[in-house]
């Protein structure tokens, strides 16, 4: 083989791999896109990043619901003290994370919203995180108790005290477009998974 | 700039100046209130309030700790009216339905009315209805008030018909409790509470490993035969915060003191 030949063989060969670099690239893109799309009727006036209250996450950083943009999140309300149906319902939604494809995982995050804001302080919240072996994807909220009467009645989630024992509450998990739109809810991630899953490709609900 | 600065200041003191002493009555003796601004721009019959005495009360629910102790609290006579509301959005421009955030009232808010601020043809003292929920509180809010809890309202409305010991269906949108709130009306419609989202039909954190969605499960409530109660309780807990009813209306309460 001359020179050249090996030249022209390696540049070809070059020139191939960045070409088969570049499509790989643009459907990973492509996938992560249409997981994150959402159709052009969805009525942003709808989303929930509209509610400027602040929070305070378990890091101790301010958020407003508006910095949970641009991803789906999955939003459930619970408070650290719950005996049985919060810690089943967040290690529900654990399992729904790691069963998630790939690149659905890639795309979605999760929150939680205490509403017991006087004693899931954010250190609390913090200390619940490392129990519950929560990653870096799922974002844990401090908030004021109007800001969060504000944000569940909206979605339709019901809380109330029970005079002193521990606050009774439903087991809503609600899916927010990357827009902040409610797309999806059901009662707990027990039952039908599909739904929750196909969600989170910007299908209709 | 120092103009600027001087005129704004000028506005602003006589905007925060001169305000009106507006009575609120109760039972034996008078309430005095100041408010703001809207104040002495408000026309129309001034809607009075009514001092309930502080008080226990049972909850529909059976709760561990019931009866709850309930503070005095000012809540007003009648709901809350058209043309009440119509000051209201003349005066909160983001309130009127071709400006409010769909977040904040369904496509249905004020569809009665015939633009942003002419109530129709319906009767002006009316209770105004198709309004969400943060619609009434951002009216009880600019009155200076806010709107009740669900104990508070209930304890003033779920009286019964004389000689009965509960409410039958027909006073589903509450009655005046007669030895606690005898000037107060309801009936006409059904009303938002601020804490409406407390209500717990089935499918809680607390009921058994199989709880369902059925109605039957996890259903405590402490009177069975309370038809009106049952009504309102569902009702509210099928409410979310943007819908806009065309039988819902609100009413606003007041910390006393």
């Amino acid at each position: 083989m001359t020179r050249r030949s090996i030249a022209a063989a390696l540049a070809t060969l070059a020139v191939a791999t960045a070409l088969f670099w570049l499509y790989f690239q643009r459907q990973a893109a492509a996938d992560l896109a249409r997981t994150s799309a959402r159709p052009a009727t969805r009525n942003t006036g709808l989303s929930l990043y509209q509610f400027d209250s602040v929070f305070t996450s378990d890091d101790g950083r301010t958020i407003h619901l508006a910095d949970l943009r641009g991803r789906f999140q999955i939003l459930a309300l619970i408070f650290t003290r719950c005996p049985r149906a919060c810690p089943t319902l967040v290690k529900q939604i654990q399992a729904f994370e790691r069963a998630l494809p790939t690149q659905q995982r890639r795309a979605v995050r999760f929150a939680l919203i205490t509403i017991d804001p006087d004693h899931d302080t954010p250190q609390v919240l913090h200390a619940y995180r490392e129990r519950m072996g929560l990653g870096e994807n799922w974002t844990l909220l401090n908030g004021a108790a109007d800001a969060v009467r504000d944000l569940a009645a909206s979605i339709g989630f019901a809380y109330g005290s029970n005079d002193g024992e521990a606050p009774v509450h439903s087991k809503l998990v609600t899916v927010l477009d990357p827009e902040g739109v409610v797309v999806q809810q059901q009662l707990g991630v027990e039952g039908d998974q599909q739904r929750l899953l196909d969600s989170l490709v910007g299908g209709a609900p | 700039m120092k103009a600027w600065f001087l005129s704004a200041g000028v506005c602003a003191s006589l905007a925060l100046g001169p305000t009106s002493e507006r009575e609120l009555t109760r039972g034996p003796a008078t309430f005095h209130s100041r408010s703001a601004e809207h104040e002495a721009a408000r026309s129309g019959p001034s809607a009075a309030m009514f001092l309930l005495p502080p008080g226990t009360y049972e909850p529909f629910f059976k709760r561990a700790g019931a009866p709850v102790q309930v503070k005095e609290f000012f809540l007003d006579r009648v709901p809350a009216t058209r043309s009440e509301f119509r000051e209201f959005v003349e005066h909160r421009p983001r309130w009127r339905r071709s400006a409010v955030t769909p977040l904040f009232a369904e496509a249905r808010y004020l569809a009665d009315w015939s633009g942003d601020l002419d109530p129709g043809p319906a009767p002006l003292q009316a209770p105004v209805t198709f309004v969400s929920w943060f619609a009434a509180k951002a009216y009880c809010e600019y009155q200076g008030k806010r709107l009740p809890t669900v104990i508070e309202w209930e304890r003033a409305a779920s009286g019964s018909a004389p000689g009965e010991p509960r409410a039958p269906f027909q006073f589903a949108m509450g009655q005046a409790a007669p030895e606690l709130a005898p000037a107060l009306a309801f009936g006409a419609v059904w009303e938002w509470t601020h804490d409406f989202n407390s209500v717990l039909v089935a499918g809680g954190s607390d009921d058994g490993p199989a709880s369902s969605q059925f109605c039957g499960d996890g259903f405590r409530a402490r009177d069975a035969k309370n038809y009106g109660g049952f009504l309102r309780y569902s009702f509210r807990s099928s409410l979310k915060a943007g819908y806009a009813l065309k039988n819902l209306g609100f009413r606003c309460a007041k910390d006393a003191a």
